[in-house]
């Protein structure tokens, strides 16, 4: 027997809860969770493997929403409020486009996957680097902007490593996962 | 573990509308990008440095400060060697290392760099988020939006002590005889990724629930919502926002007067 | 309007089957009717399927479970699925088990206006049925308060003000008796009486516990058992069936007697007078930005094999003895010692056991078996070696299948699986953190018993006097951070 009612209705209160319980992820991602990375004492943090895990498990326009706020809001309640708007373009968009590229390959086929991970993780860094650049670029010259770009690369390259199994273990270990994809 | 900016206390911008500082806070933050010259950057900084000053203390103007200084430092190494044309200020050997042009530049970025994150401080420093979001919906962002915000700032708190719990309880998840610690066998990421998988799995379940505490609030119907707290305007509202009208005034004349010229 | 507000008419459950975990139905042709004016108590066993018919009776299930249902649930005559959950709150309205899972805003006056906010009545209506509601259930005062910062009773009083503001025809509560001091419960009930036969209201109530409160009124009492709701005119015939569950404390029932006879520590095995394994020197502790609480203990020893239990009221510093023992807490102050000699941080992570009240935080995996094999692993051991331990552990702690993904198993059975993870681990110490909360005696047992074969030390922390006197050696009180007493058994 299905349900005979409109489904959107109850979508809706989906949708919601799923972006708001994905923005307090990537929060706790970026804020709380730090990989120390040892030879420059300097840390990164896991905001892009959250992102990457949202936009394969729940689609580009979760992680559009999720990563953009995520991010933004931990930079609001870190005290680095000046860059929250830049953050949320510039995560907000990288996970658009790694959900979109992951929706129109699909998670079916290896050799597909590879390719995926591969242009999501290009695209990704370019979007998310490039316009930390050009907006750093502006307020405070494209000197010191270039000096974050290898941060930067580095954050999206533990994305790609962290985000890609997490998400693969998070499908195995909890099956329900994949029909939260919209 | 987490908490925000906001901090409450009995100052004239606290008690400012917030509508009124999210109208403000963009236009303010344009004047910071017109080629205005040096001299105009730096005053502009300083008039918010004397603003935190006098509304909140010396000791909050450090705080942002402390924050972004690593970065004014690069930005002081890194710029002059960008912008080599004008008069040479200091040479060694025949290179040039700054030039009176690049001392300018760099004095704007930091200017600019610094009056940004000051501005912003200020704004969050003294505006409660949920008045920033009620501030918002009156300037009718959709009610889902500004939902999906509260509840993530309900949730953050929740999923950070989630996140604690569960890398206590895998601390725990080796025996007296084991080879090695196990924690140190796997190194750093390898340590943190089954405590990631377990903070995943367990926000991922809270989906489904917290979808239905969303429905039974009613969240979907099609009449429409009423609201029970709005913003309260300050008493002095009409005070505000003359000050706002003739601070938009000096603006728009500032700019006139740029363009002008 | 029909006179009957709820019908249940043949209705059938199944949750959807996974690999390696084979779901059975959860209840099968069910039958109910509930009478306007009718206030029914639902009786059952932790995870008699309480919580899956209470949501069910809000239209939110089968939703996205993919359940496969069959039957009908007819509210006032209409059939539930015909519309959505959001589009039933003036007729249907619940207070979850779990108040946090219900809860969604920062504030106590958002949160109880918002049901009504989506309805769309009057701001200044809303308020003055607030005031009201809140006064009702005594939680004035607290409206700017974080709901999420009030004590578990707190929040439950909190939810009923928010469902008395909602004022629906149909009030389905799951477990709200739990948390509530006595005095709430009587308040509770005698509210929810009058509720029913003033207003014409229906009101069911989950529990899973028979309370002696429940005799005082005179009510309908039904029982959940095996995807049925049973019924009995008698009263005598119906404890006798509720006694058969668990859910009605009887002395006879016990760990050490019954079918767990002759396996009481006691007497003959108390441990001889060696050194304590674990022993606690002036420690003092306290959580940072937590003004108000402070652990300050003299000495505190335990030995190998002993059981002690740890009691006292809630916030008395049990769970924060239990932390430092296994290395979760640095003390401010103080020595641990284990075996003599003082132990950090390290050495205490892989010394001790802590069962949490939530089993999740523990397991990740994606199979049950990959669960127990960690390890092992971790100990070196080959994989054949392996197999037989896992098979053991398995059949001792009754789990399902270990191609099964851990977390989607029952609550009582990733519960027996965090006690067979720790099994499977050399330890010093156990402690079982609340571990009876939710669980059916047996799971509770079963994971006791097994866990005290090993004969090591083992910490309980209970508020049950049934679990507290079932095996233990020791009895020690706590109160306000501070041992107050002890008790020899």
């Amino acid at each position: 027997m299905e349900n005979q009612t409109d489904k959107s209705k109850q979508n809706l209160a989906f949708r919601i809860a799923a972006i708001a319980v994905l923005t307090a992820l990537t929060t706790v991602c970026t804020m709380i969770i730090r990989v120390p990375v040892t030879p420059t004492r300097g840390y990164i943090n896991l905001a892009d493997v959250a992102i990457f895990f949202t936009a394969m498990t729940f689609g580009p326009f979760t992680a559009l929403a999720a990563g953009g706020l995520g991010t933004a809001l931990a930079d609001i309640l870190g005290g680095y409020a000046q860059w929250a708007p830049i953050t949320f373009f510039a995560h907000g968009v990288q996970g658009l486009v790694i959900g979109l590229i992951f929706k129109t390959s699909g998670t079916e086929e290896k050799g597909k996957m590879v390719m995926a991970l591969v242009i999501s993780f290009i695209l990704g860094t370019l979007i998310m680097a490039g316009t930390y650049f050009v907006t750093g670029g502006l307020m405070y010259g494209f000197g010191a902007a270039a000096t974050e770009i290898p941060g930067n690369i580095l954050q999206n390259v533990a994305g790609v490593v962290l985000g890609f199994p997490l998400y693969l273990a998070v499908k195995k270990a909890y099956p329900p996962i994949a029909g939260y994809r919209w | 573990m987490i908490d925000t900016l906001y901090r409450d206390a009995p100052s004239a911008l606290h008690r400012y509308d917030s509508r009124l500082k999210l109208f403000l806070l963009p236009l303010l933050l344009i004047i910071f990008f017109l080629p205005l010259g040096t001299a105009a950057v730096c005053a502009y900084t300083l008039t918010f440095i004397l603003l935190t000053m006098a509304v909140l203390g010396f000791r909050e103007v450090l705080m942002p400060l402390k924050a972004i200084f690593p970065l004014l430092i690069l930005i002081t190494i890194l710029t002059p060697f960008f912008h080599r044309a004008g008069e040479p200020l200091l040479e060694t050997g025949g290179i040039v290392l700054l030039t009176d042009e690049g001392a300018a530049e760099t004095l704007v970025y930091i200017a600019r760099f610094s009056g940004i994150s000051l501005l912003f401080f200020l704004f969050f420093r003294t505006t409660a988020m949920e008045n920033i979001l009620l501030g918002l919906s009156w300037y009718r962002l959709p009610y889902n939006m500004t939902l999906v915000i509260s509840i993530a700032l309900r949730y953050i708190p929740h999923l950070a002590g989630l996140y604690g719990q569960i890398k206590a309880a895998h601390a725990l998840r080796c025996g007296i005889n084991d080879e090695l610690p196990c924690r140190r066998k796997r190194g750093r990421i390898g340590g943190l990724f089954p405590i990631l998988v377990s903070l995943v799995i367990q926000s991922v379940k809270t989906i489904p629930t917290l979808t239905m505490a969303l429905e039974l609030k009613g969240i979907g119907r099609s009449n429409p919502r009423s609201r029970c707290r709005r913003l309260e305007s300050p008493a002095n509202i009409r005070m505000q926002l003359f000050f706002t009208l003739v601070l938009l005034v000096l603006m728009l004349s500032a700019l006139v007067v740029f363009l002008t010229n | 309007m029909t006179d009957n507000l709820l019908e249940i008419r043949n209705y059938s459950f199944q949750f959807p089957s996974y690999p390696g975990l084979e779901s059975r139905p959860l209840f099968s042709s069910l039958d109910f009717t509930l009478k306007r004016g009718e206030l029914c108590i639902i009786l059952g066993a932790p995870e008699s399927g309480k919580t899956t018919l209470a949501r069910c009776l809000t239209a939110v299930y089968p939703g996205m479970t993919r359940a496969e249902v069959s039957g009908s649930i007819l509210l006032d005559g209409q059939a539930l699925q015909t519309r959505s959950a959001c589009d039933w709150i003036e007729t249907v309205g619940t207070v979850f088990q779990d108040p946090e899972e219900q809860i969604i805003t920062t504030r106590c006056d958002d949160e109880a206006a918002m049901v009504l906010e989506s309805i769309g009545r009057e701001a200044g209506d809303i308020r003055k049925k607030r005031a009201c509601a809140f006064s009702r259930f005594s939680i004035e005062g607290k409206e700017e308060r974080d709901p999420l910062s009030l004590s578990g009773g707190e929040k439950k009083r909190l939810l009923l003000a928010a469902l008395e503001m909602q004022n629906p025809d149909l009030w389905i509560l799951d477990e709200t008796l739990d948390e509530l001091d006595r005095e709430g419960q009587e308040f509770l009930l005698t509210y929810l009486v009058s509720l029913a036969a003033e207003q014409q209201k229906g009101v069911i109530l989950f529990a899973s516990k028979y309370r002696d409160i429940f005799d005082s009124v005179r009510v309908r009492k039904a029982l959940l058992r095996e995807g049925h709701l049973h019924e009995e005119e008698d009263a005598g015939t119906f404890r006798d069936l509720l006694a058969g569950e668990g859910l009605i404390h009887t002395d006879r029932e016990t760990l050490s007697s019954g079918k767990y006879a002759g396996e009481h520590p006691g007497d003959n095995t108390e441990p001889n007078d060696q050194v304590g394994v674990y022993e606690l020197r002036d420690i003092s502790f306290s959580y940072p930005g937590k003004g108000d609480f402070s652990l300050h203990l003299d000495s505190f020893s335990i030995k190998e094999g002993e059981i002690v239990v740890l009691a006292g009221p809630n916030g008395c510093g049990k769970s924060t003895l239990a932390r430092i023992l296994c290395g979760l807490l640095t003390p401010d102050k103080g020595e641990v010692l284990l075996k003599g000699s003082p132990a950090v941080k390290e050495e205490l992570n892989r010394n001790g056991a802590y069962l949490f009240q939530n089993p999740d935080y523990q397991l990740f995996l994606p199979t049950v078996e990959e669960e127990l094999a960690l390890g092992l692993k971790h100990r070196g051991l080959k994989k054949s070696e392996q197999k037989g331990r896992i098979a053991d552990a398995m059949d001792l702690f009754n789990l399902p299948s270990g191609e099964a993904p851990p977390a989607l198993l029952s609550f009582g059975a990733r519960k027996r699986l965090q006690g067979a993870i720790y099994y499977l681990l050399e330890k010093n110490l156990y402690i079982l953190d609340e571990a009876d909360s939710g669980l059916s005696f047996s799971d509770y047992g079963c994971i006791v018993r097994e866990l005290m074969r090993k004969g090591t030390a083992m910490i309980i922390i209970s508020h049950d006097p049934k679990v507290q006197q079932m095996a233990a050696h020791r009895v020690v009180e706590m109160k306000n951070g501070r041992i107050i007493g002890e008790k020899r058994l």
